[in-house]
């Protein structure tokens, strides 16, 4: 395993986990939930952002010359073909909605306790940024399967 | 700081299609394709930058409408195009590999 993966993997779960704790603060909203939420929503912005850079920087400078060429000649060329193409353009969406949710909670901060409208939209946001993240990490596994299987295959 | 949550969503909104736009025209154009990866060197680092420079440039512009007062509409909006956008990507490449 490369280490700009393990830290791409790391940082990305670590951003799910900090947007499924929003979206568990906001189930039942006090002042110090929301606190906890507003300080949650900022640490998964920056995991999401340092996920993005990490695995850009992967994918840049080691995927296409060593990993890529070898899934489409594996047994599994469809990992990369359809999901490493779909993950590397749909990532491109998770920190921008994660910034979304941060804004939200920044700016209408106590209001969310008597505004359901509000805890539903952000809820709505901080829900398919931790869906997404979790996607992300299953994609991940493919293509490291698609990568395997292409190492079995050459071994054998 | 307060940001200005209603142009928040519809930078989101505008950032995902972009980005559909720009993965779809891409695959689909050779001269396009190249003319990102001379920006940059690599087509997706210019698709990246491209969106987060876009992000801000929606954010400032829209920030000149008035904020509603319930965000939930456009907030909607976002979750939708984003949705709909990696829906379009995903059955794009699909379609893509499985004609050959």
């Amino acid at each position: 395993m490369h280490t700009l993966i393990a830290l791409h993997a790391a940082l990305g779960e670590a951003g799910a986990l900090a947007f499924l704790w929003v979206l568990v603060e906001l189930l039942n909203p006090s002042e110090a939930r929301l606190r906890r939420a507003r300080i949650a929503a900022f640490l998964g912005v920056l995991f999401l952002t340092a996920s993005w850079v990490a695995g850009g920087f992967y994918y840049v400078t080691e995927y296409g010359a060593a990993v890529k060429p070898l899934i489409k000649s594996g047994p599994l060329p469809w990992a990369h073909s359809v999901i490493t193409e779909t993950k590397e353009h749909v990532f491109l969406f998770l920190p921008f909605l994660a910034i979304l949710a941060w804004g939200l909670l920044t700016r209408f901060r106590d209001e969310f306790m008597q505004n359901r409208d509000l805890r539903i939209a952000t809820i709505l946001v901080a829900g398919l940024v931790v869906l997404m993240a979790f996607a992300m990490a299953g994609m991940g596994f493919i293509i490291s399967s698609g990568f395997r299987a292409a190492l079995e295959a050459t071994a054998l | 700081m307060r940001p200005n949550t209603t142009a928040l969503a519809r930078a989101t909104s505008g950032v995902a299609w972009l980005v559909v736009f720009m993965t779809l025209a891409a695959e689909l154009s050779a001269p396009f394709k190249a003319f990102l990866a001379g920006l940059v060197g690599h087509h997706w680092v210019a698709k990246s930058l491209i969106a987060a420079v876009a992000f801000v440039v929606f954010y400032f512009l829209f920030r000149k409408a008035r904020e509603s007062e319930s965000p939930l509409g456009s907030v909607v909006f976002a979750v939708v195009s984003v949705v709909f956008g990696g829906l379009i990507i995903f059955s794009f490449y699909l379609w893509h590999f499985l004609l050959g």
